[in-house]
């Protein structure tokens, strides 16, 4: 009793720990690899040639990652949706004198990375998601022991829509794959699923 | 009619408290070994983040994304069961 009572109450306060310190170690990832993208397309951006080759550029990088977090409360390796994202902006140039650094403006996307025109004010950013899931749970009883095969299917689809005043947002699709371990989300992997499956036994 | 030995002994409240004490204090160890884990893996990678500065900040031919590289080690039962004795009778 006392244990249940307990145990119900630590495993409360480890999965609120787990979920915050997951979400605070990938919210300082995308805030460092923002602004090493950032500083990345600064210094390759070349306009040219010779005269024309305006070395460097003035680059807003934003990241934006979706994540799928472990969820204790949720079914066998769903997760729960998270967005986490960051920007940066880097100015690194030496424009010939008389002229003005190139102004760049980059989205990256979980796996994809695109740019916009300069001049694109962003209102406002809208992901919607479509998820379909599905969970067997297979429990065979035999004279030696109960065998549970556990398999978890998961499709997700993410499309992140950025509305600019002008018109001239951007709209992506991306699918969840594994990688690593990892959840990822890729236009290239729309339309995948991923399976997971587990199996224990327990003797009598 | 209840026939529980335990029945209406004296201390047994106390007892069971007692034992559910040390599981509960284990296991609030080895969320603790899991929380240090967690923390130490930031400030472990913000440390390689700090050392690829300079490199990332100079400008060359053939300039590429400068990451950290930085691979937290995994995660074990070792690492979160409290400093238990190996077989060989070892203590780490």
């Amino acid at each position: 009793m006392e244990m249940a009572v307990f145990g119900s109450l630590i495993l409360l306060v480890f999965a609120v720990l787990v979920s915050y310190i997951q979400r605070y170690n990938d919210q300082q990832y995308v805030q460092m690899e923002a602004f090493r993208r950032a500083l990345e397309k600064a210094e390759t951006y070349s306009t040219g040639s010779g005269e024309n080759n305006n070395p460097g550029a003035s680059v807003q990088f934003t990241l934006m990652n979706n994540r799928r977090y472990a969820d204790p409360q949720g079914s066998y390796g769903k997760g729960s949706a998270q967005s986490v994202s960051a920007s940066s902006s880097v100015y690194w140039a030496v424009p010939y004198v008389g002229k003005t650094a190139a102004s760049q403006v980059w989205y990256k996307v979980n796996d994809d990375e695109l740019t916009i025109d300069e001049n694109t004010t962003i209102d406002k950013i809208v992901t919607t998601s479509t998820v379909n899931f599905n969970e067997t749970i297979a429990k065979s009883e035999t004279p030696s022991a109960i065998v549970n095969h556990d398999i978890s299917r998961l499709q997700d689809t993410i499309t992140t829509t950025a509305v600019a005043s002008n018109g001239t947002g951007f709209s992506i699709t991306q699918g969840l794959y594994v990688d690593g371990g990892q959840y990822h989300y890729s236009q290239g992997a729309v339309g995948q699923r991923v399976e997971r499956e587990k199996t224990w036994t327990t003797p009598f | 009619m209840d026939h529980s030995i335990l029945r209406d002994k004296k201390g047994q409240a106390t007892l069971e408290s007692a034992m559910v004490l040390i599981l509960t204090i284990l296991m609030l160890g080895g969320i603790l070994h899991i929380w240090f884990w967690a923390n130490g893996q930031l400030v472990n990678r913000q440390r390689s983040y700090q050392a690829s500065r300079v490199g990332a900040g100079q400008s060359c031919d053939g300039y590429k994304l400068v990451m950290w590289g930085y691979h937290p080690e995994a995660l074990t039962d070792y690492s979160v069961i409290l400093k238990r004795q190996r077989k060989s009778g070892k203590a780490e």
